[in-house]
C-alpha cells in the first residue's frame, strides 16, 4: 500500500503506485486522471487491484468532504474495460452526469464524479503518459516558481489583503501584487497577459518584476496614468511574442482615502461598500496594454469609505461554462459581490467556491486570479 | 462538448468575406488562424468578418483579430468585423478594441467601411 502524502490541507490522497512498468512501453494503461477537485492532473493506473474511493481513511483515495460517503464507490478493471460500482453512497455516483444504479462501465474519455472530485478515464499508451507526467513536472515546477512571486496576505493594519488563484492549465498568464509606495501610498495591481502556458507566464513574471521592484525609469508609481504609459512604451507585442496584457493598477492613499486608479483593456474593479449592499465599478476604460504604441492612459480617483472591500480579479472567474454549457459573463457573476460571507472562508476562497459550483465539471476555462483589499 | 470553430472565407467584389461560426477560444483559433491569415494577409484583401455566430471570444482570439488587423494595414488593407453577439461585443468594449479595429453593426456597413 502507498504510503499517503500529506498535503498540508484536509484532504490526502492515497496514490496507487503509478510508476510506469517495465518493458514494452507501448502498452496501454487505464488511467483515472483528477480533473476536478483536490489533486488536480494527479493519475491513478487501475491495475488488477480495485480502487476504493469514500472519506474514510482506509479507502485508496480517501477524500475528507461532507458530501462523500464513508466508503463511497469502486473503481475496477474487468477484462480489460473499467467499471464503477457504487456502494450506496448517499450522494451518488455519476457518469457522464447520470447517477449510476450499481455498476457501470466507464468508457475511455468518461467522467466520473463523488461529490466535488472528478475524474476521466484515458486509456493511453504508457509511454505517453510517462512523457505527460514530465511536461506535468515541469510545468508544476514554472507554476511553483509564479506563484512564489505573488505577495503574502496582510491580515492586520488598515489595509488588509488576501487572495486565492488557481491557474486553469497548470501555469497561467495572471499575476498581481500590492504593496507600500512610502508611509502613505499603497498600491495594488492585477495583470492578466494574452493566453496561457508558459509563454504567458513568462511574460507576467518580466511585468511582475518591472512593478514589485518599481523598475520603470522616470516613472511616479503614484500615478497609475504614468505606469501604465511607460508599461505600454516597454512591452510593445511586436517585441514579446505577439503578445499584449490587461492591467488594472491604483494606489490608496490612507491620509485622504482616496483610490486613484488606471486600467488597460480590463474589466472594472468593483468597491464594495460594507453593508455589502452596493458596489461601484472602478475603471478607466483604457486599451490593451502594448498593443498601440502612441496611446496614452488616463486616470480616475474615487474615495473610500471605512469598512470597504475592493474586488479585483481577471476575467477567468466570470468567463466560465455553467452545467448547462451556457456560457456565462461580468453580468452574472456580479450578484455575488453583494452575498455575505462565509464563515471559516476568505472572500476570495466564498467567491471560487461559488464559481466552482456553478461552473461544468472539469478545470475552469481560464486562471481565476481575485484579490480583496479591505479598507479598515 | 463544444463543436469546433468553423470558418468560411468567400471573396466578392474585391473584398474577402469572412464567416465564423463557434468559440473563438485557443483551440478555436489554433484551428482557423494560419486558414485565415494565409487567405487575406498576402494579397492585402480588405477583409469583413461576420461575427453573429461566434459566441464567446477569448484573448487568443483578440490576439487573432488585432495581429490580422496590422498585417492588413501594412498591406495598405482593412479588416472590419460586424454583428458581434452582446457578450463578445461587452469584451469588444472592454479592451476598447474598436480603436484597432473597425466593429459595426451588419454587413452592409462592414464593406462601405472596408472599400473606403
Amino acid at each position: 500500500m502507498a504510503q499517503p502524502e500529506d498535503h498540508g490541507d484536509r484532504t490526502t490522497i492515497y496514490r496507487r503506485e503509478d510508476t510506469l512498468p517495465e518493458g514494452n512501453q507501448e502498452e496501454f494503461g487505464h488511467y483515472m486522471v483528477v480533473i476536478g477537485g483536490t489533486g488536480l492532473g494527479r493519475r491513478l493506473l487501475l491495475d488488477s487491484e480495485p480502487i476504493t474511493i469514500g472519506r474514510d481513511a482506509s479507502c485508496d483515495m480517501a477524500l475528507a468532504s461532507p458530501d462523500v460517503s464513508r466508503r463511497h464507490c469502486r473503481l475496477h478493471l474487468v477484462a480489460g474495460e473499467v467499471f464503477v460500482t457504487d456502494l450506496r453512497s448517499t450522494n451518488g455516483t455519476y457518469v457522464d452526469g447520470k447517477r449510476i444504479e450499481e455498476s457501470m462501465l466507464v468508457p475511455d474519455g468518461s467522467i466520473v464524479e463523488i461529490g466535488q472530485q472528478v475524474l476521466k478515464h484515458e486509456r493511453r499508451r504508457t509511454r505517453e503518459v510517462k512523457e505527460a507526467q514530465e511536461l506535468d513536472r515541469d510545468l508544476e515546477k514554472a507554476r511553483n516558481y509564479v506563484l512564489s512571486l505573488l505577495p503574502s496576505p496582510i491580515v492586520t493594519g488598515t489595509v488588509q489583503a488576501e487572495w486565492f488563484i488557481v491557474p486553469s492549465a497548470k501555469v497561467g498568464g495572471d499575476a498581481f501584487g500590492y504593496g507600500a509606495l512610502d508611509n502613505d501610498r499603497f498600491a495594488i495591481y492585477l495583470i492578466d497577459v494574452s493566453g496561457h502556458g508558459v509563454g504567458a507566464a513568462m511574460l507576467s513574471v518580466s511585468i511582475l518584476n518591472v512593478l514589485r521592484q518599481l523598475a520603470l525609469p522616470g516613472t511616479d508609481f503614484g500615478r497609475p496614468d504614468e505606469v501604465l504609459n511607460r508599461l505600454n512604451a516597454m512591452f510593445q507585442m511586436e517585441n514579446h511574442n505577439g503578445m499584449f496584457f490587461t492591467i488594472w493598477y491604483g494606489v490608496y492613499n490612507r491620509l485622504d482615502r482616496s483610490l486613484v486608479y488606471s486600467s488597460g483593456g480590463h474589466h472594472p474593479a468593483y468597491v464594495v461598500s460594507p453593508d455589502r449592499k452596493a458596489f461601484v465599478p472602478l475603471t478607466t476604460m483604457g486599451p490593451l496594454i502594448g498593443v498601440q504604441e502612441d496611446k496614452r492612459f488616463s486616470r480616475a480617483d474615487t474615495r473610500i469609505a471605512a469598512g470597504s472591500a475592493l474586488h479585483l480579479f481577471s476575467d477567468g472567474v466570470f468567463e466560465i461554462a455553467d452545467k448547462q454549457s451556457r456560457q456565462l459573463g461580468l453580468s452574472e457573476f456580479l450578484p455575488l459581490l453583494n452575498q455575505p460571507a462565509v464563515e471559516g472562508r476568505s472572500e476570495p476562497q466564498r467567491i471560487y467556491q461559488t464559481v466552482r459550483n456553478t461552473a461544468r465539471p472539469g478545470p475552469l476555462d481560464d486562471d481565476f486570479s481575485y484579490l480583496v483589499i479591505k479598507f479598515a | 462538448m463544444n463543436k469546433p470553430l468553423e470558418i468560411e472565407i468567400t471573396y466578392a467584389a474585391n473584398i474577402a468575406r469572412v464567416k465564423l461560426r463557434g468559440r473563438l477560444d485557443t483551440p478555436g483559433v489554433d484551428r482557423v488562424e494560419a486558414k485565415f491569415t494565409s487567405a487575406v494577409v498576402p494579397e492585402g484583401k480588405n477583409t469583413v468578418v461576420d461575427l453573429s455566430d461566434v459566441s464567446f471570444i477569448a484573448s487568443m482570439g483578440l490576439r487573432m483579430f488585432i495581429g490580422l488587423a496590422k498585417a492588413l494595414r501594412r498591406n495598405n488593407a482593412k479588416m472590419v468585423l460586424f454583428a458581434p453577439q452582446s457578450q463578445v461585443n461587452e469584451v469588444f468594449n472592454t479592451v476598447v478594441l474598436r480603436e484597432i479595429v473597425p466593429i459595426v453593426v451588419d454587413e452592409a456597413e462592414a464593406v462601405r467601411f472596408a472599400a473606403t
